[in-house]
């Protein structure tokens, strides 16, 4: 197997040289628990999003020499990801769609007592809790979100900040300067 | 980075929670290799079956070629044989001298 300092481009590098499979089975373990998740979030069915992560991977060992390599690979298969979801979703013998938890007590909690993160994001928009999903559960910046999910810069901020509002309003979360107000 | 983006990521970090790899990894892997298969041997399965298909035809393009470059060794010298056979000269030497004629005009 491969070295684990070698950057992933360099692996890229070497699969579309070669065809190293070794080098493409250590990006997969790298990054499948990352594909894995950002699947699991969309689908909310752990088998159906293990068979898209599959597809997920072969579709990028078919395309790794499209990967031009200007951004983050990690980047690059969770757009795969999302479009394998995406085209998935579009079939008729899709699931239902995710079903909205219910309304919150009036009780202020502060933020890491808040709800699990499954109530937080089955409120959102789509596309407000993917950006969530991206940003905070997957740490991305907001430019590599834009990329995944094929969003303009400002869309995207705009996104998460609508997404936090709602939250924060919906389960009566203390605003940041409340808490700081409360602790000082 | 501010408290508050902190905030948002320890929240969210139970959504990202590290999955085991190997059963997974194995499949995608498997799959991969078992493609890469599948496309050796169907194209070798169609570089056979191309060439057992286009044998009789070569083997006639073959002795059709070196009976024209016998009489051209031959006939090299009598310019009647140029005369005769004017035009299919012409088309070929155009044909061989076009990539270059094409680069000088891109030139």
């Amino acid at each position: 197997m491969a070295e684990d300092d070698t950057s992933d481009e360099e692996l890229v590098a070497q699969v579309v040289a070669a065809g190293d499979t070794v080098a493409f089975e250590t990006l997969v373990l790298r990054h499948q628990s990352k594909v894995r998740n950002w699947l699991r979030q969309l689908t909310r069915d752990p088998a159906r999003a293990d068979d898209l992560a599959q597809d997920t991977f072969i579709r990028a060992w078919q395309r790794l020499r499209t990967f031009q390599g200007r951004g983050k690979f990690a980047s690059w298969v969770m757009k795969i990801a999302f479009n394998c979801f995406l085209q998935a979703r579009r079939k008729p013998d899709y699931g239902p769609a995710v079903e909205l938890p219910e309304r919150h007590g009036d009780v202020v909690v502060p933020f890491l007592e808040s709800p699990d993160v499954e109530k937080m994001l089955a409120m959102l928009a789509p596309d407000e809790r993917h950006v969530m999903i991206l940003c905070y559960a997957h740490g991305m910046s907001h430019g590599d979100v834009s990329e995944v999910l094929d969003l303009p810069l400002g869309t995207v901020k705009s996104h998460a900040q609508r997404a936090k509002a709602k939250i924060r309003e919906r389960f009566r979360i203390e605003a940041p300067e409340t808490r700081r107000a409360r602790r000082g | 980075m501010s408290d508050d983006e902190q905030d948002w990521l320890a929240a969210f970090a139970p959504a990202n929670t590290e999955l085991p790899a190997e059963l997974f990894t194995a499949d995608v892997v498997r799959h991969v290799r078992r493609r890469l298969w599948i496309r050796g041997a169907v194209l070798g399965a169609a570089c056979v079956l191309g060439v057992v298909t286009a044998l009789g035809p070569l083997y006639n393009l073959f002795e059709l070629v070196s009976m024209g470059l016998g009489t051209v060794a031959l006939q090299w010298r009598d310019t009647a044989w140029y005369m005769q056979y004017g035009l299919p000269l012409v088309l070929l030497s155009v044909g061989f001298a076009w990539p270059i004629l094409v680069r000088w005009l891109a030139r």
